[in-house]
């Protein structure tokens, strides 16, 4: 170990750490000005010749008609960058024929962050959810209206009809269209009852 | 009478003394190796395909996101065999600024595996100070190519960004800063205790093995081979360049780290008169070709590990017809497994670092012909065939 490193040893015992608590603390070290940051369209210039997604080598950008009448546009076809596929790889600022793209050094991209994740789990969660509500309201009209059909059954007193189209039956596919609800749901509370419904359908017979 | 019987002990594919995945299978005698096997296949990701179903502009960038590290390299090779089959030549100051990314990238590619091979054999402090020093050299890319990492900065018959005089004054300020700590890294491997005991004589590789299974890169011209794929069929701007074929005569693990932070003192060279002959005009054609005709052409770069090799083939049209990629690791690496034996166990991983693998990058699939009496296999047979 020569004199050099004993000095830059003895320095770093004194000096603070460089690990930063990023990003409440921002980091000092500059970035250079051309850094391939976040890059978008001035929409003004752009003339919709699409060679910026011919060539995309992610397929990031995606042409997309919005009707802006800015008259450089005869098609209205405009590129919408979609950053989480973008590679960064700038080809698109590139080949641009009449430099439309606009560039940043702006790295930071990040969408979700330790203090929005809740809310963004919440988003991703809501649209299964929401998926899972259709399948439910389907399967109650059904299962009510088997009941209704029941009922009206019991009321009016059997028929030779009933051979054909008996309250057992009705109920039966009512409550194994539940059952599978139930299972493809994942409320157990639910498998349960209609089973126990098809029991008591069982004993009746 | 007694039986011997001997330990088998799998290293990988997930270990912590391993980077990335490979499975070192070794069989030991106390602490002596007496047999190891390697086996790869862990990383396979069908570059090659992929290449194949994109149009020549798109594979160029796919071809530089094969290895993260020798990026600029892959995509120097890739071009280049693309404009030879074109039959184009880069402006002069394109092929400069092309040569000058590419020896930014050797000096930090051999600067990580100094720092990884301290780590190694537990020299963490020079780990921190060798690691931030590469910082520098990565801002430097970043200033001249746009990223730290992926430089991006060929296109078929030029570069895409420009170097000013204000960035040249940053890169010669920077370099010298760089040359005056790579000499003080030469004196450690010189003077210090730790790198003396556990590389001098560690891993030893004859001039007769090296060419036997055709090393390539640092490995070999540790070993007595000059040979440099810069020198021997100059690419980019190297034939007007001036400088020396690193090379070693001790085929140890000392030597070949040795050869690499000598080719660092090198490439500052290279960096410095490249940027004093520096030639005016412009830097890329006016238009980028997007079909290529008919042939076919092999490309050789020397890559930091070694040659690097793409056979490219084209039936004419958008797409190329096939793209074989050879990368240096393919042969450093598969055939380092009769060099552990007759070593500790605990040497076995500064072996490996000293070879510089880069398991991804190798992940190739390879077929040994059998000349006698040709076999066919079903696909379900080819998934389950393994190499006896």
């Amino acid at each position: 170990m020569k004199l050099s490193m004993l000095k830059e040893a003895l320095t770093n015992i004194i000096r603070k750490p460089i690990t930063k608590t990023y990003p409440i603390t921002k980091r000092d070290i500059e970035i250079p000005e051309l850094h391939r940051g976040l890059h978008y369209v001035d929409f003004s210039k752009c003339t919709g010749c699409s060679l910026c997604a011919i060539d995309c080598p992610s397929n990031a950008i995606q042409m997309t008609k919005i009707e802006l009448k800015l008259g450089t546009n005869p098609k209205n076809l405009y590129p919408i960058i979609d950053y989480e596929k973008c590679v960064f790889c700038y080809h698109c600022v590139y080949i641009c024929p009449v430099k439309a793209y606009i560039t940043t050094n702006n790295f930071e991209l990040v969408r979700v962050t330790r203090n929005n994740i809740a809310e963004f789990q919440y988003e991703e969660s809501s649209k299964r959810r929401d998926k899972m509500t259709i399948l439910l309201v389907i399967s109650l009209l059904i299962y009510t209206v088997s009941v209704l059909l029941l009922t009206y059954i019991v009321v009016r007193g059997p028929t030779v009809s009933d051979k054909v189209l008996s309250a057992d039956v009705a109920l039966y596919t009512s409550s194994v269209i539940l059952a599978i609800t139930g299972i493809i749901i994942g409320s157990e509370a639910m498998a349960i009852c209609t089973i126990i419904l098809i029991l008591w359908a069982y004993i009746r017979a | 009478m007694f039986k011997l019987t001997f330990i088998e002990i799998p290293i990988g594919p997930q270990h912590p003394a391993l980077h990335e995945p490979i499975l070192l299978r070794l069989k030991v005698d106390g602490e002596e190796v007496i047999n190891s096997e390697i086996s790869t296949g862990y990383n396979h990701r069908g570059v090659e395909k992929l290449l194949e179903k994109n149009t020549w502009i798109k594979s160029i960038y796919i071809s530089s996101r094969i290895c993260g590290i020798c990026n600029a390299v892959h995509m120097q090779t890739y071009v280049q065999g693309i404009e030879r089959l074109l039959g184009i030549e880069p402006p002069p100051r394109a092929n400069y600024i092309r040569t000058i990314v590419m020896e930014l990238e050797r000096i930090h590619s051999h600067m990580l595996l100094f720092a990884v091979m301290a780590e190694t054999i537990g020299f963490d402090t020079l780990f921190m100070i060798v690691m931030k020093d590469r910082e520098r050299v990565m801002y430097l890319k970043d200033l001249v190519t746009g990223n730290r990492v992926h430089a991006d900065i060929h296109i078929i018959g030029g570069v895409k960004r420009d170097i000013d005089d204000s960035k040249k004054e940053v890169i010669l300020k920077e370099l010298a800063f760089i040359e005056q700590r790579v000499k003080d890294y030469k004196k450690i491997m010189h003077e210090d205790y730790t790198f003396q005991k556990r590389l001098v004589n560690v891993g030893y590789v004859s001039r007769n093995y090296a060419l036997k299974n055709s090393l390539v890169g640092p490995p070999a011209r540790a070993s007595g081979i000059p040979y440099d794929i810069r020198a021997l069929e100059p690419y980019a701007a190297y034939s007007e360049l001036d400088f020396r074929v690193v090379m070693r005569e001790e085929g140890d693990s000392w030597s070949r780290m040795m050869v690499r932070l000598d080719e660092i003192s090198e490439s500052i060279e290279i960096i410095r008169q490249a940027l004093s002959k520096l030639p005016q005009g412009s830097i890329a054609l006016k238009t980028i070709p997007r079909v290529v005709k008919q042939g076919e052409h092999i490309s050789r770069v020397e890559a930091p590990r070694g040659e690097l090799i793409y056979h490219i083939v084209s039936k004419g049209g958008s797409t190329p017809y096939r793209v074989k990629v050879r990368t240096p690791s393919f042969f450093n690496v598969l055939n380092t497994d009769k060099l552990f034996i007759g070593h500790k166990l605990a040497d076995v991983p500064v072996i490996l670092v000293s070879f510089d693998p880069c398991i991804s990058c190798m992940e190739r699939v390879l077929l040994i012909e059998d000349k006698d009496k040709p076999r066919y296999l079903t696909l379900k047979q080819l998934s389950r065939w393994q190499p006896k």
